[in-house]
């Protein structure tokens, strides 16, 4: 008993109606797998530029803090030049007062 | 240095950020506001990717703490979730409830392989009631993990188990299972849809081989045909080969069947079938032991026929055959035939139709599960797309904090030069001055806002796409239309169907209704894989630019940098 031939009046028929769905709706999601396939290369893609990315932000973090201790190490720099400064003006100052008051008191005295 | 131990001074504390950012609030630079309180529209997704997120180790055996002992500083974004539970659906144990497919190949229990509607209630349509969809929305991988892929394979490597594996290759397959005593002609001519009555009973939730639908396929009459040689013992009652051995018992039993029909068919196989009726005298036990031939006996010794042939039914008192009585007997016996094959049809057209429906059926959900997860997968862009945003907002304000720094930078340097050198600027063209610091701040100013609104655009634009895809088309259904639709349906469907019936109706309407849903979803799913490439391909261009913007920032930071040691 040849076992395809009981189906063969319906084949032909399930076959056409077949053509008409679901031939559209297969060309549709093989439309969409190709689409869903370059989506797959392009998240790739950018999976490896998001870890170049990390690499980059790393050192922008690194290159960040150096510029923040930097710019610590100059602020205490710049106030201890602030402070000899202003003492060497004190100095100044008082040994000029000094310098102008002490004659004159000898000179009084 | 002696005075600073002496006197205890040194400089001031570094400001905390706080101060740091009233103070540079005061001078007019622009800061980061910590208060913003901005919706975002995906947070949800980044969430869920985040629970989903899970650290990888690659370990030697034996090795598998050390890596985890370590902290994980950064989880590595890149990695994809399908992943981790595809490799959890290999090792998971294979249980009834959470059925895995992987796991179910290998073992051979013959009741649940060559049982694919027992094995319903706990496959994809008995998991239906307990919603494939609600555990999606948890965790749409895993359930695609251990649904989807859980039931395809099932659908189509346990080849004896599925709908699509046709009951040819399960009938010209030598080893019958000795479990499906089951006669079908010993159950189906007292119950012409024994077959299905059996079916809708296992799909109740019984599992018994013999009540298997597919179980009576095996036995049906193609593996007798094919196979007849080395069916294993039970099977022997298979009527074919109970035909062919006992031709030379028909006459006795077949002159009664005069017109042939579903009764009297029911009524032979159980005469002649040892194991349904035990106490029935075991024919065909005798007849082979003698093996007889039928026309030598007619012609030779009816006398001998009779005590041969009808040793075993006493009560047959009819003892003469003529020639006539044979071949009206023959006759009887090709119509039976062709009746028994008309059923065999019928019930062939039944069990494509079936599994027609049941591959709809599944369709459709893995349709379903892929724009599950094509909807996830495009919020969770949508939620990296709003990270993007942040990670630019930040560079953005780190360029402008950058530029005044270079300025403080320049400013500084120009200062600390030599105390004599002293800086006076032309004091001609001060006003000139002042008028063009004002025009470059502006400019600056106006740069800002500009690199602002297209960073904001950006975002704008990607979670407008995003949301339209996500808001796809949700089609509405009113009853009216659908019952039109459903004439129509049947109206088409005329040409595939035989005696069609109530039940034949509904399963035809399922397959056209599930076909057009699987149209709409493969619809969505395309327009939410367009939205998705685009959205990807935005992001690309967002994310070089910013390893552009990265790049420049690291420069221009180091230079400051530089510039600064070089300060004393």
């Amino acid at each position: 008993m040849s076992s395809s031939v009981p189906y063969d009046p319906y084949i032909p028929a399930e076959e056409s109606q077949s053509q008409t769905k679901t031939a559209a709706l297969k060309a549709e999601i093989d439309d969409t797998v190709g689409i869903m396939r370059d989506n797959i290369n392009k998240v790739a893609e950018r999976g490896e530029r998001l870890t170049s990315i990390e690499d980059k932000a790393d050192n922008l973090a690194v290159s960040a803090q150096g510029f923040k201790r930097g710019a610590n190490r100059v602020r205490k720099q710049m106030w201890w030049k602030d402070l000899k400064m202003r003492l060497c003006l004190v100095l100044a100052v008082i040994i000029l007062l000094v310098v102008i008051i002490v004659p004159i008191v000898v000179h009084f005295s | 240095m002696g005075i600073k131990r002496f006197f205890k001074i040194k400089p001031p504390e570094e400001d905390t950020p706080e101060v740091n950012r009233d103070n540079l609030i005061e001078q007019g630079i622009p800061t980061k506001n910590v208060n913003r309180t901005k919706k975002e529209k995906f947070a949800a997704y980044g969430k869920f990717a985040k629970d989903k997120a899970e650290d990888k180790f690659y370990a030697p055996p034996g090795y598998e703490n050390f890596g985890k002992s370590n902290p994980p500083v950064l989880d590595d974004l890149n990695k994809s979730e399908v992943d981790s539970d595809a490799g959890n659906a290999y090792m998971r144990e294979p249980s009834k409830n959470d059925f895995d497919p992987y796991a179910r190949n290998n073992f051979t229990n013959s009741s649940a392989a060559a049982d694919p509607y027992g094995k319903q209630p706990y496959d994809p349509y008995g998991k239906q009631p307990s919603d494939p969809y609600g555990k999606q929305s948890s965790d749409p991988y895993s359930s695609y993990s251990s649904n989807a892929y859980g039931n395809q394979p099932s659908g189509r490597s346990s080849g004896s188990a599925t709908p699509y594996a046709d009951p040819y290759t399960q009938g010209r397959g030598p080893s019958a299972p000795a479990l499906n005593a089951g006669n079908p002609y010993g159950q189906r001519p007292g119950n012409p849809y024994a077959g299905h009555s059996s079916f809708s009973s296992s799909t109740a939730g019984s599992a018994q081989p013999s009540q298997n639908p597919y179980s009576m396929m095996k036995s049906d009459p193609y593996s007798a045909g094919a196979s007849s040689t080395n069916v294993p013992a039970p099977q022997k009652p298979n009527p074919y080969v109970s035909r062919e051995a006992s031709r030379s018992s028909r006459p006795s039993a077949a002159p009664e069947d005069d017109q042939f029909d579903f009764e009297t068919s029911a009524a032979a196989p159980k005469i002649r079938n040892p194991d349904l009726n035990d106490d029935e005298i075991d024919l065909n036990a005798t007849l082979q032991d003698e093996g007889d031939d039928l026309n030598g006996s007619i012609h030779e010794n009816y006398a001998g026929e009779l005590g041969q042939t009808q040793l075993q039914q006493p009560d047959d008192t009819r003892g003469y055959q003529t020639f006539e009585d044979v071949q009206r007997q023959n006759q009887e016996l090709q119509q039976q035939q062709e009746d028994e094959e008309v059923d065999e049809i019928k019930q062939q057209i039944r069990f494509t139709k079936q599994s027609s429906v049941a591959s709809t059926r599944n369709t459709l959900k893995m349709a379903q599960e892929a724009e599950m997860a094509g909807t996830n997968t495009l919020g969770m862009l949508g939620h990296q797309s709003e990270k993007l945003n942040n990670v630019e907002r930040n560079l953005d304000l780190m360029k402008m904090q950058n530029r005044v720094a270079d300025d403080r930078v320049a400013e500084l340097k120009k200062l600390n030069r030599n105390i004599l050198a002293v800086h006076v600027s032309n004091p001609f063209t001060s006003k000139r001055r002042l008028r063009e610091a004002e025009e470059r701040i502006r400019n600056q100013r106006i740069e800002d806002k500009l690199m602002q609104k297209q960073t904001n655009g950006r975002l704008h634009q990607s979670t407008n796409r995003i949301e339209g895809a996500l808001n796809g088309a949700s089609q509405d259904h009113d009853t009216i239309r659908q019952r039109y639709q459903n004439q129509a349906i049947l109206e088409k469907a005329k040409r595939y169907q035989f005696e069609n019936d109530e039940e034949d109706d509904e399963m035809e309407l399922e397959i056209d209704k599930n076909l057009d849903k699987v149209g709409q979803i493969s619809g969505r799913l395309k327009r939410l894989a367009i939205a998705a490439g685009d959205e990807i391909d935005a992001q690309q261009n967002r994310v070089q630019n910013i390893e552009e913007d990265t790049d420049n920032m690291d420069i221009k930071i180091h230079l400051n940098t530089t510039r600064l040691t070089q300060i004393r």
